[in-house]
Parts: C-alpha cells; structure tokens; sequence
C-alpha cells in the first residue's frame, strides 16, 4: 500500500501544485519515504531539511497524528498506507497547510 | 471596456435606452461567458459598482491591480486541490515599479519581505514595488550592474530555510533554486544559517560575487551564482572555534574588496573581528590592534572584537573606518592597527557607516546609546559625519525627528547612491525609511509603516551620467561587457 505525503501550500511549486504525493514504495523508515519523496521533487528536499540531512527546526513531520520527534525521527517506522504530513510549526507560521486530514489555519506570522 | 474586452460582449444590455441606463443602475454585471482569471473578474467588478466610494478611486490603482494579476502575485483557490475542504485564500498585492534606464533605485530588506523603490535622478518622488517574498526575512540584498546586467539579488529566511535569490526583471521574476546554492560542505557538519552579507567581486569579474554567512564563513562564486563553495582558508583558520556569538548569531557580516590590490579582501565577523587576506582567501589574518573589545578581560585582544562595519573609498585603499561594538576607529595602513576617532559624537556605539562615494574623508554614521539600549541618544535621531576622516564629527538632524524617536539603524540599513550631490538613505528598526538629497543636510521620510528595515542599498540603473559614478563603477562601465553565462536549472516565479 502507498504511503502518502500531505505537502503544504509553501512547497507545492516543487510538487508540479500537487497537495498529496503517494509513493508506491514501501518505505521502512521515514528516512527511506522522505529520500524518495525527494526523487520524485528534488526542490523539497532543501525546504524540508538542512544540507547535513537533519529535518529544519520549525518544521514538523508527523506520521498519522504522532509527531516524529517523539518516535525516533528520520528513523521513525512508517506503517503501510500511512499519511505523512509536513508541517511548518506555529512558531514559524505558513499559509493554510494540512495536517493529518484536516486543514489547520495558522497565524500568517509571528 | 475591460469586461468588453475580457468577454467580447457589453456589460449592460437592453432593447431601449431606458432599460439599458435601469440596468447599469440597478443589476450587478453578469458573470462573464468565457473563463477569465478569478482575479480580472474581481477587478472587473469593482470598476462596475454602483456606489462610487467603492470603486478604484485612481487610474494607478486600477493598473496596479491588472499588473498583479498578470504577474500571478493574486494567487486564488489552489487549482490542484482534491477537496472542498474549507481553505484560506492568500491575496499577495504585490506591485512592480516601472524601471527606466537612468532611474535611482533603493533596494530595501526588512523582516518581512523585501521593496524595490524607484526615482528619477531628482530624487524627490519614489515608486514602491513589493513586497516581494511574503513574511520571509530579507537580511542582505545587492544590486549587480557589472556585464551590462541589471540583477538584483537578495537573501530569503523562512523557516524552510536561507536562499540566495537573483532577479534580472527588477523584482518581476525571481530565481527559486530547487537546491539551495550555498550550503556547508557534508565534512563541516555545520547548517547555513542566513546570508548576511552579499558583495559583487571586482568589476572585471562579473561572475564573481561573495556571500557572508551565519554561522561566521566565505562563500564564493566564479560562475555568477550558479554555484558556490566555501572559502576554506578562512573557515580552517585556527582562530574560527573561538569566536562568539554576538546578539544577533555568529556572523560574517562585512566583506570589502581592496580596489587595487586584486588578492586583498578584508572580512569582518561578530564577534570575530576583522580579517584580511592578501593571497586571495588562502590565509587570512586577525587585523584588530588598537580595537578595543569591552566585554573581555583582555580590552585589547587578537581577535574576538564585535566589530559593526568597516567601510574603505577606493581612492584610498589603505585607508578603514570601523565601526565597533563601543568604538569608531580609523586605520590608515590596511587594518595593521587602529586609531580611535570617536571625537565629538554623542556615543561610540553603533552599527551602519556608510563613506561618501567621492570624499575618501567624509563617513557617515548613526551613533545609538549604550549597547543594552540601542536607540537613537536621546530619543533624537540624527546621522553624524565627518569630513575630515573622524577628527570632528558633525550632527545631520534637519527633518529627522528629534523628539522621542527611539529609533535604531542596523549595520546594512544606511546606504549612499552614486550621484552629485550624493543621496544618503538609511531605515529603522522601527521600518521608517529616510533619505537626504544633498548629502545630508535635510531628510525627508520617504515612507514609514514598513516592516524593520535590516538592509538597504541604492544603484543607477545604467547611469548615462556616467561622470558621476565613483571610481569603481566607472571601471564596471569601462572594463567589462562579457556577458554574463546563467543556465536555466533554476526555476522563476513572480510570486513567493
């Protein structure tokens, strides 16, 4: 079953405008979703994490409601036909962007 | 005749006069047949509304309002969406200014986006385009006229993270690399933080531009962005794990090219202190004697100084001003020491200095009081100079508020342009932009209501005065006319 990535408004223009990307694949860990969600886009790769590999510090990444900083991080399990959500923190602030199914209106700035 | 030419029909119709003149009273435009762009519609209606007061009240607005259709800056419902799922809707008004050749420009970074203003060479009257990258802190921009380009780059910060970006349409369109060009080698281990700092190379060199970045490091480019690699000599430099952190990061901040000496580059970092190389970028060394550091035991050591800026006049390279963390100094033999000229200013404590483009003995400053506080002395803003290169400094207050204006100017917030007489522009913290069209005698607000300023830079847009432009600009216009190489591997968008 496809893992599906739920991509926030700020980083649809390296998606080709799409809001959920499935990969086909099944991805033990985060790390192996997140590497081929970033074959697929390469431009959100460099949004989502820094250049030594580590996920930025106001972005949050939860697979299905749990945040993954609280369940091992890039090495997190991904469960067969889970969602995984991208999400800027409150701290940062965004545009509207989903979380885990529903739509999450956030302040514009801090 | 928008919605007629939009439609191809008329708004209002009917078999007589009466009724069409009853229709144009009373019914609201009819949807228009044909798809048209949700935000034409909207401008299209508003041009028909029955009370007055609601329309367009200007020409100017109506055109802004086209332009920012065609730009794509009116961004509607997401087309790709799945759902109807409730949403917000982002109304990014971003407005262009017109720019002509000969035009003065202002580039102008706050915390929350950046602004491209333009004026004629009198000076007296600005357009404002932008703001262009919504909410994201714009640290450094740079124009780039060498080659017979007109690029405008700028730094972004988002919490998605710190790109350079580059725009060759004057803030119509700009670069969105898919991958960030400048970035720390793997073996680093280190994150970039912001950009900081970005200073076109020589002007024989159009593809060579520098970047200073938090944390403290060099980044160079020979291939006019295209890529970018870390100046090694200085990151490798024994004294880089013992710098510290001032209040706003650990950052490279300064990079000043010596006009004649093609190797010699000095850097200065908070709270480093000032560099120079004198090979190119393979060695460096700490150029801080005689500058005092007051939050260390040792007043006067090697390195560890947080200096603010330092600023050189091409016509005398030898020749530094310095503006320190507590302490203005001057140095008249290439950074090997430093002598205080603090004479006569209300504190010593500040951040921008800006040299006057044509008088190697004329600097600019905004003093502010003590480091804990950090406004304008007094509750006065007031720009000091010196025209005798810091024996005397003078207050510049004409039309500057001198009356609770608690106002703080940051190190790249102050500018000078190239013209005669010189126009001298700083903004504040407190996002209020000043500018002076006879080098600082009187100021006038060009615009206040903007989010902080943190960078602001000026240019000519291919001056044809060409006798005006200090030394090194006329050597650009003189020397170079390669044309600047740039592959398409990066993608352009008008809208952030």
């Amino acid at each position: 079953m496809p893992v599906t990535f739920y991509i926030p408004g700020a980083l649809r223009e390296f998606t080709a405008g799409k809001s959920r990307v499935h990969i086909e694949q099944s991805p033990p860990t985060l790390s192996d979703a997140l590497a081929a969600l970033w074959a697929l886009y390469p431009g959100v790769r460099d949004r989502i994490a820094t250049e030594q590999g580590q996920v930025r510090e106001h972005i949050n990444i939860f697979i299905g409601d749990e945040n993954v900083r609280y369940t091992g991080g890039l090495a997190s399990p991904v469960p067969a036909a889970c969602d995984i959500s991208i999400v800027p923190a409150v701290s940062g602030g965004s545009r509207s962007c989903r979380c885990g199914g529903a739509i999450v209106k956030m302040p514009l700035t801090a | 005749m928008l919605y007629e030419s939009a439609s191809g029909r008329i708004p209002f119709e009917g078999r007589t006069g009466f009724e069409i003149s009853s229709a144009i009273m009373r019914e609201p435009p009819s949807l228009l047949g044909p798809p048209v762009p949700p935000g034409l519609w909207a401008i299209i209606q508003r041009c028909l509304a029955k009370e007055p007061a609601q329309r367009y009240q200007r020409a100017g607005e109506v055109q802004a309002a086209l332009e920012a259709v065609q730009s794509g800056a009116i961004v509607s419902a997401d087309p790709g969406a799945e759902q109807s799922a409730p949403r917000t809707t982002v109304f990014h008004s971003v407005r262009h200014a017109q720019i002509k050749k000969g035009d003065s420009l202002l580039l102008v970074g706050t915390t929350k986006g950046a602004f491209l203003l333009r004026s004629n060479a009198q000076r007296n009257r600005w357009d404002v385009g932008g703001p262009y990258f919504h909410g994201q802190v714009v640290y450094a921009m740079a124009y780039d006229g060498r080659g017979g380009q007109h690029r405008i780059w700028a730094s972004t910060h988002t919490y998605w993270g710190t790109l350079l970006r580059s725009s060759d349409d004057f803030g119509k369109s700009w670069t969105n690399p898919q991958q960030a060009p400048i970035r720390f080698p793997a073996d680093t281990g280190i994150s970039l933080k912001n950009i900081w700092q970005i200073t076109p190379g020589r002007p024989d060199e159009p593809n060579v531009l520098y970047c200073g970045v938090e944390p403290a490091a060099l980044f160079e480019t020979r291939d006019a962005g295209e890529t970018w690699s870390l100046v090694r000599g200085l990151f490798d430099h024994p004294h880089r794990p013992r710098w510290m952190s001032g209040n706003g990061g650990l950052a490279l901040h300064t990079i000043v090219l010596d006009p004649t000496e093609r190797q010699r580059i000095y850097v200065a970092i908070s709270a480093g202190g000032v560099y120079r190389t004198d090979d190119g970028g393979s060695t460096w060394t700490a150029q801080n004697r005689g500058v005092r550091a007051m939050f260390m035991p040792d007043k006067y050591p090697e390195f560890g100084q947080c200096v603010h800026k330092i600023a050189l006049h091409p016509d005398r390279p030898e020749r530094l001003f310095l503006q320190n963390h507590w302490g203005l100094y001057r140095s008249d033999d290439r950074a090997e020491k430093w002598t205080d000229i603090a004479n006569g200013v209300p504190s010593d404590f500040g951040f921008a200095m800006v040299v006057h483009p044509r008088n190697p003995d004329c600097v600019y400053i905004v003093p502010v009081e003590s480091d804990e506080f950090r406004c304008a002395c007094d509750g006065r803003l007031r720009v000091y100079r010196t025209r005798n290169g810091g024996s005397s400094w003078e207050p510049l207050s004409r039309g500057l508020p001198q009356k609770g204006a608690y106002e703080t100017v940051l190190r790249d917030a102050m500018t000078a342009d190239s013209l005669d007489p010189v126009g001298i522009y700083f903004g504040t913290r407190s996002g209020q932009l000043f500018g002076s069209r006879d080098e600082g005698k009187t100021w006038q607000k060009i615009l206040d209501g903007l989010p902080s300023v943190v960078c602001v830079r000026s240019a000519v847009v291919e001056d044809a005065a060409a006798d005006s432009l200090p030394t090194m600009m006329k050597k650009t216009h003189a020397t170079s006319h390669r044309a600047t190489s740039r592959s398409k591997s990066v993608t352009r968008r008008s809208k952030r």
